[in-house]
């Protein structure tokens, strides 16, 4: 068996559990649906919305706690992972820490949802039953045994999404994000779709992977079925899917235009949770449905993986929308996890949940204080920002330490992922990915030194003062912001129990 | 030594300062400033008490530290000097006092005290880390609080000379830090052992890396230093940042950011590569000569003050790394003393020249006339560290280019030969830049300005001191450095068929940090 299979925990062991097996996914969708039926039944606006976005957060909490009080149970030394319902579902650590990332997600961006949320005629309910509804589909994702259940996990995360990016009404850009998002969204769904049927057609199965009987990955490691032309196509078919959700170049057209367009928060939950969706996905197909044909997806996670840096670091600057800065950022921080993904070893599968974990936080800060400085009118154009560290020394203050972070400075959490990445690839020898990747950061930390210089250097511009939110809104969206900012700081100076934790989500059995 | 972390409590105390001062409010900024004060003073004091508790006779990493960081990738805080960083660690905790110092007066204190602190821990913990990932992440870290001093208080195009810096450096350290990930996976590869440690690194690398390896590998070091040195053709931000920094960035710029780079050269260059730097030595030598004429030839044609100081520093930098190739201890002990010579005397003119600017706003030659007559101890002082610099005998700078000069005479004549005439033009470029300032009868304005008050004299005078004290007696370095400066020749001896030359030999310390195994 090829070494690489083992590295998720893909060998189940454990005992069928239906019920903590779907508990996670069956609480988001109880909230989700909950507050739907609630604000039905309920019609006051003054009721309905904070009780909405507390049974949001707390279902993002008990989620979160369903899935870690599973963490040890399939230990390897204890029961080890299980598959249930057909073997299309499987509990293992990989899929745990990558889910509880989804939720911590969602505890971050619905607290710094309720500034945008408290706006006149923005029906809260319904956003935060949107976005707990496309929690769920991404926390099935996360554990998804079968390609059918991954696509349905793909839509059921993607159509709440598309709704939430058209969500700031008043806005032309917001719908325009929305309609452009479920157009070439609904495309990649299709295209994927077609890859999942060729995979069919050559494999006889859609099971990525199981014990007993036909499975993907048993398929290919077995003597009959080494990797015939269709095979090969349905894989890329497959992948071009996911590098469509996780802003991957060349198939990032969308995300400029829908990071701007959508409210701040939709963004950040989409640069945040959707990417870790979409990577959990990927890796899992890449890792342990393919994982006999790597030398056949190897070299185009690399083509991705430096198109990505490339087209993120390049393009960007000539950007002067701040948001669209940070979509670039994204696609150029989706090469970085690329780069990890195509070191097909355990290293890299630690990496790449590293620097999700991270870039979650980091991004979330990120656009918590834009969403700040943006204030109602939502104003995003760097001209905004100028001389803003003399009218706002705490908001320029936190927003340059995350843009300094995702430079990749030392004693940030931004280090700590290109650290563990850069060590993957060099270690698997990929040393001209390595050293670009390092260049695309020195051109990426011009742009974000280019923002750092508009509020630090540049002129007070009097008539672009930022309007002050209400204060229990800047409070809450301010909690985000400092604990994001101490999770940076800290991961940037103890990394050591992120490591060990990714460790053991990627060890493997016995 | 199990007692005080003396080397951590350098790197931790300007850092807590720094936090302490950036949690006083905004309308105190003296309290930042005394804060500043007291806390670089402090270092300053640790540092001279790591000068004295420095052990002369061992070549051995002092004051070690060596504790747990992160074990998931074998990084740990390892820390520790020999007579090469020690000096380099003094420097700074004499030139971020006298910074500050001198700063006393520009706008946003509390900013501008928080970001030097941060600088001076970050510049420390270069000097001291001798685990690879601790001294990448200080030499990077440097880049932020320099950045934002260039940028924000800064001259003229002060925004385009602290980016430049920023990108620049940003990209030659891509290749470091590459590179120290493939040396350092490549040795658990062979070794099965993961870890930064400088020491098992340095004995295994010479006869574990392969040529082709071992080669890679030092250019991806190489280019990292070279940008910060910097070497010409890598050269083209040192003019701008210089220029455009505010009088303590220069100082701290000049004093001890571009010895990061030499230093670098010396302990991990010629630590890992000590075969690759041998034979290569002579790629160094020639760009290091060139940078030498190239730097005095450009000096001379300046208009600006400031850019005149900045293109020398090109060129003394160009006999540090001169010394430093020439593999031979005279030729060390002359790079090491010149990395602390320069750091005296350039930071006194830095300091002078922002002296002159204050009064004045403008750094052009032109704009001034018969300044020492006006102010005759301005202009006195600016003599002397003119001297100072251009390395008359009796200042520091004599001692340490002469001794790199003889290193390089004794194994590569010609390149000490073309060299020596770069001493030359150092005297034409100041004296010159001197005459059409200094002497003849002052102009309106010059007649008008005051004369360099106490402040600014106690910035300075100390710097000036030291300079002659050195030059005339310098032993204390000299003694410090040699122990240290054998143990790296030893170890290029050890890992190659070149040995020293009769005329430098020095008896090897017996206890060497490096002691290869594996010899080709």
């Amino acid at each position: 068996m090829n070494p690489v299979l083992t590295v998720i925990d893909a060998i189940p062991t454990g005992s069928l559990h239906y019920f903590p097996a779907v508990l996670p996914v069956a609480i988001l969708v109880l909230v989700g649906v909950g507050i739907v039926l609630l604000k039905a039944i309920v019609r006051d606006d003054a009721i309905v919305n904070p009780v909405a976005t507390f049974l949001g957060i707390a279902g993002a909490f008990g989620a979160a706690a369903a899935l870690v009080m599973q963490w040890d149970s399939v230990a390897p030394k204890k029961g080890g992972p299980y598959i249930a319902f057909s073997a299309t579902v499987i509990i293992d650590r990989f899929g745990i820490f990558l889910a509880v990332l989804v939720c911590v997600a969602l505890a971050l961006v619905l607290l710094m949802s309720t500034g945008f949320l408290s706006r006149p005629g923005v029906p809260a309910a319904e956003y935060v039953a949107l976005m707990a509804l496309s929690a769920a589909g991404m926390v099935t994702m996360t554990s998804a045994n079968d390609l059918l259940v991954v696509f349905v996990a793909l839509e059921m995360l993607s159509i709440p999404l598309y709704v939430l990016a058209a969500f700031d009404r008043r806005r032309r850009e917001s719908q325009e994000a929305g309609l452009k998002y479920f157009v070439l969204g609904a495309f990649a769904s299709a295209v994927f779709l077609y890859g999942v049927a060729l995979t069919y057609g050559t494999t006889g199965t859609t099971h990525i992977f199981t014990a007993r009987g036909n499975s993907i990955a048993t398929f290919f490691s077995s003597p009959l079925g080494h990797a015939e032309p269709l095979f090969i196509v349905a894989m890329m078919l497959v992948i071009v899917g996911f590098a469509f959700k996780v802003a991957a170049a060349p198939f990032h057209m969308w995300t400029p235009d829908v990071y701007q367009g959508a409210p701040t928060p939709v963004t950040a939950f989409m640069a945040s949770a959707t990417k870790v969706a979409g990577f959990a996905a990927l890796l899992r197909l890449l890792y342990v449905a393919f994982q006999s044909s790597s030398s056949d997806w190897q070299p185009v996670i690399w083509t991705l993986a430096a198109l990505s840096l490339v087209v993120g670091a390049v393009a960007a600057l000539v950007q002067t929308d701040i948001k669209r800065i940070l979509a670039y950022s994204s696609i150029a921080n989706a090469g970085y996890i690329l780069i990890a993904v195509s070191v097909a070893q355990p290293k890299g599968l630690q990496a790449a949940l590293v620097y999700l974990a991270i870039y979650t936080v980091m991004i979330i800060g990120s656009l918590a204080v834009i969403s700040l400085i943006g204030g109602d009118a939502e104003r995003h154009d760097l001209a905004h920002y100028r001389g803003l560290s003399r009218r706002h020394p705490y908001l320029a203050g936190f927003l340059a330490f995350f843009l300094l972070a995702q430079t990749g400075v030392p004693f940030t959490a931004g280090f700590i992922a290109k650290l563990g990445v850069f060590s993957a690839a060099v270690n698997a020898k990929l040393y001209w990915l390595a050293i670009l990747g390092m260049l695309a950061a020195a051109v990426a930390a011009f742009y974000y030194l280019r923002i750092v210089v508009t509020m630090y250097m540049s002129d007070d511009d009097a008539e672009t003062l930022v309007e002050r939110p209400q204060s229990a809104v800047a409070w809450s969206v301010g909690a985000v912001v400092a604990i994001c900012a101490a999770l940076t700081l800290f991961i940037g100076l103890f990394p050591n129990w992120l490591f060990d934790l990714a460790a053991r989500a990627v060890v493997k059995i016995g | 030594m199990g007692g005080f972390p003396i080397l951590t409590a350098l790197i931790l105390t300007p850092a807590a300062g720094a936090l302490i001062a950036l949690l006083m409010p905004n309308r105190r900024p003296d309290v930042a400033k005394a804060i500043g004060y007291a806390v670089s003073a402090a270092v300053l004091g640790m540092s001279l008490a790591l000068l004295w508790q420095f052990n002369a006779h061992s070549a051995a990493f002092q004051f070690s530290e060596n504790a747990r960081w992160i074990p998931a990738l074998g990084i740990r805080w390892h820390l520790g000097v020999d007579g090469i960083s020690l000096f380099m660690v003094v420097l700074t905790g004499l030139l971020f006092p006298i910074g500050l110092l001198a700063s006393a007066k520009v706008e946003r204190q509390k900013a501008f005290t928080v970001w030097m602190l941060l600088l001076e821990a970050a510049v420390i913990g270069v000097f001291v880390g001798l685990d690879l990932i601790v001294f990448f992440v200080f030499f990077e870290i440097v880049l932020v609080p320099m950045y934002f001093i260039i940028g924000q208080w800064g001259h003229g195009r002060r925004v385009y000379a602290a980016t430049k810096f920023f990108i620049f450096t940003m990209a030659g350290s891509a290749f470091l830090f590459v590179g120290i990930l493939a040396l350092a996976f490549m040795h658990q590869a062979d070794t099965g052992r993961l870890t930064f440690n400088f020491v098992t690194l340095a004995n295994w690398a010479p006869g574990g890396l392969s040529a082709t390896a071992a080669t890679l590998l030092f250019f991806a070091f190489g280019i990292a230093f070279a940008v910060k040195v910097p070497l010409v053709p890598f050269h083209t931000w040192l003019p701008d940042a210089h220029t455009e920094a505010p009088t303590a960035g220069s100082v701290i710029l000049a004093g001890v950011l571009l010895k990061m780079g030499t230093y670098g050269f010396l302990r991990f260059s010629v630590g890992f590569f000590p075969k690759v730097s041998y034979e290569l030595s002579w790629v160094f030598l020639t760009l290091a000569t060139i940078g030498i004429i190239y730097g005095a030839v450009v000096a001379t044609m300046q208009p600006d003050l400031k850019r005149l100081i900045a293109y020398s520093s090109i060129a003394h930098l160009g006999f540090v790394i001169l010394g430093i190739f020439a593999l031979n201890v005279i030729g060390i002990e002359g790079a090491v003393f010149t990395m602390v010579s320069h750091g005296l005397t350039t930071g006194a003119l830095f300091l002078l020249v922002g002296v002159l600017y204050d009064r004045r706003h403008t750094r052009l030659i032109s704009a001034y006339r018969g300044i020492w007559k006006a102010t005759p101890i301005l202009g006195g002082m600016f003599v002397i560290a003119m001297f100072a610099s251009i390395g008359l005998p009796g200042f520091s700078g004599f001692v340490g280019e002469f001794l790199a000069l003889l290193g390089t005479f004794l194994v590569h004549r010609p390149y000490a030969i073309v060299a020596a005439i770069g001493v030359i033009l150092a005297a034409l470029y100041l004296l010159w830049a001197f005459q059409r300032a200094f002497t003849g009868v002052p102009d309106e304005e010059t007649a008008k300005m005051p004369e360099i008050n106490g402040r600014e004299l106690a910035c300075v005078v100390p710097l000036l001191v030291l300079s002659f004290v050195f030059g005339v007696y310098p032993k204390p370095i000299l003694d410090r450095v040699q122990p240290a400066a054998a143990c790296v020749v030893r170890h290029v001896e050890d890992t190659t068929n070149y040995t020293e030359p009769k005329g430098s030999a020095v008896k090897t310390p017996k206890d060497c940090p490096l002691k290869v195994e594996v010899t080709r």
